[in-house]
């Protein structure tokens, strides 16, 4: 025990104290993509007592690229990515409590899955997700680190209610230009999200240990153009979630999906988006699948899924009953 | 009028191929302007229309993020930071 961790134990800012407090830990990590799939295997081999791992999304060819617990065979074996990180994992530290769970984490089920936990890690895909994180943070007074990675740029920050300016405060007033990028339409590289998920995990370490100096600045690197910056954000007075309004988590927005009876389809609202671009929605979705589109709607189709897209941000995804996998759909190509 | 340091990040840094940018501006409408006269049309497929541009966009203005734009003066030495929502992970 003493052996597989001596090494950190060695660095004065853990200690044997230390070691001791992040085998106490209880971390939850929502998202289990490349970011997720970093902090997920950092920490479970830095000794943290408890991890549990959230995502709704299974295993595909182009998320080897940078997702770093999944292999070929994964993909062969059809997981869910949160089972395949249990299952890795497992292998990795047997003396760590790791949960993999399989959910679409929304307004109705997050406080469920946060219960207990000292820290909550950002491996998301979509800003949706993220407000609701950092309502349930504040309404619970759980730290959550903050990360994003798109093409060769990402940012991050350490959220600590109460002391640090909250995720809202610094967020755009809406996500819902229908043109928000993500890795599925602008791409990335592998090393941004290695350097923003391990920046997250040092953050999670030192607030279990409780030592060090965590990051309260907007972190900004981009790797491409060899560029780092540490942006000061200040709390904003009209915020809603500091002020104890917890509108995300009380289900007043975000996207909505309904299995349509009897059309094997889903369609998925967002109150957020008021008018959709086609034009520019063609632009980003022409990189990864086949678009079409006129005045009323526009037809998308990547990866054996047809999309069908409305002007005011409505979708539905045909062939499938699945409300979480349009879901999912919906925020790697339209964003939310 | 104020001289002030207007810096890109993400993507927009990596489309506009500028940053950092320094404007002569009493506001921050008036930097959005220069923008959209110095970048023309790029700048306007990237951001949108203006008002959804406001909404859409995050502004820091020395770390504060802005909500009115109009009604936000500058003064010499601020500098406004100015990103597209990305959502990867």
């Amino acid at each position: 025990m003493i052996d597989r961790y001596s090494r950190q134990i060695i660095f004065p800012g853990i200690g044997e104290e230390g070691q001791r407090k992040l085998g106490d830990g209880c971390v939850v990590i929502i998202g289990c993509g490349a970011l997720g799939t970093i902090i997920a295997t950092s920490l479970v081999r830095a000794g943290v007592g408890k991890v549990r791992i959230i995502d709704r999304d299974f295993i595909e060819y182009h998320n080897l690229q940078r997702q770093v617990l999944f292999d070929e065979d994964d993909i062969l074996n059809g997981l869910p990515k949160a089972i395949a990180a249990e299952r890795h994992l497992k292998r990795v530290n047997s003396s760590v409590e790791i949960e993999g769970i399989v959910a679409d984490v929304n307004y109705t089920n997050i406080e469920r899955f946060v219960r207990g936990a000292d820290i909550i890690l950002d491996g998301l895909d979509n800003f949706e997700t993220r407000l609701l994180i950092n309502d349930v943070s504040l309404k619970h007074k759980i730290p959550w680190v903050y990360g994003g990675a798109i093409s060769s740029f990402g940012m991050t920050m350490t959220i600590i209610p109460g002391e640090t300016p909250c995720f809202r405060c610094f967020s755009p007033a809406s996500t819902g230009r229908g043109t928000v990028l993500t890795c599925d339409t602008a791409g990335v590289i592998s090393p941004i999200p290695f350097i923003i998920g391990s920046l997250q995990t040092a953050e999670a370490i030192k607030i279990l240990v409780g030592a060090g100096e965590l990051n309260r600045q907007l972190i900004c690197i981009d790797v491409w153009t060899g560029s780092f910056d540490r942006l000061e954000t200040a709390p904003r007075h009209d915020c809603p979630a500091c002020q104890g309004t917890y509108e995300f988590l009380d289900g007043r927005f975000g996207v909505r999906a309904t299995s349509l009876c009897g059309q094997n389809s889903v369609q998925v609202l967002n109150p957020k988006i008021e008018r959709l671009s086609f034009k520019e929605l063609e632009a980003h979705l022409k990189m990864v699948g086949k678009v079409t589109y006129n005045e009323f709607m526009l037809h998308f189709d990547v990866d054996g899924r047809e999309m069908v897209i409305f002007p005011d941000g409505r979708a539905i995804v045909k062939n499938t009953t699945d409300e979480s996998l349009a879901r999912g759909l919906y925020a790697k190509y339209i964003g939310t | 009028m104020a001289l002030v340091t207007v810096r890109f990040y993400a993507l927009l840094r990596l489309r506009l191929s500028t940053d950092p940018l320094h404007v002569e501006a009493t506001d921050v409408m008036e930097v959005i302007e220069h923008l959209e006269q110095k970048f023309g049309h790029q700048f306007r497929q990237e951001f949108g229309a203006n008002e959804k541009m406001r909404e859409s966009c995050l502004f820091l203005l020395n770390g504060l993020n802005l909500r009115n734009l109009k009604q936000t003066r500058l003064k010499e030495g601020d500098i406004l930071h100015v990103f597209l929502p990305t959502a990867g992970g």
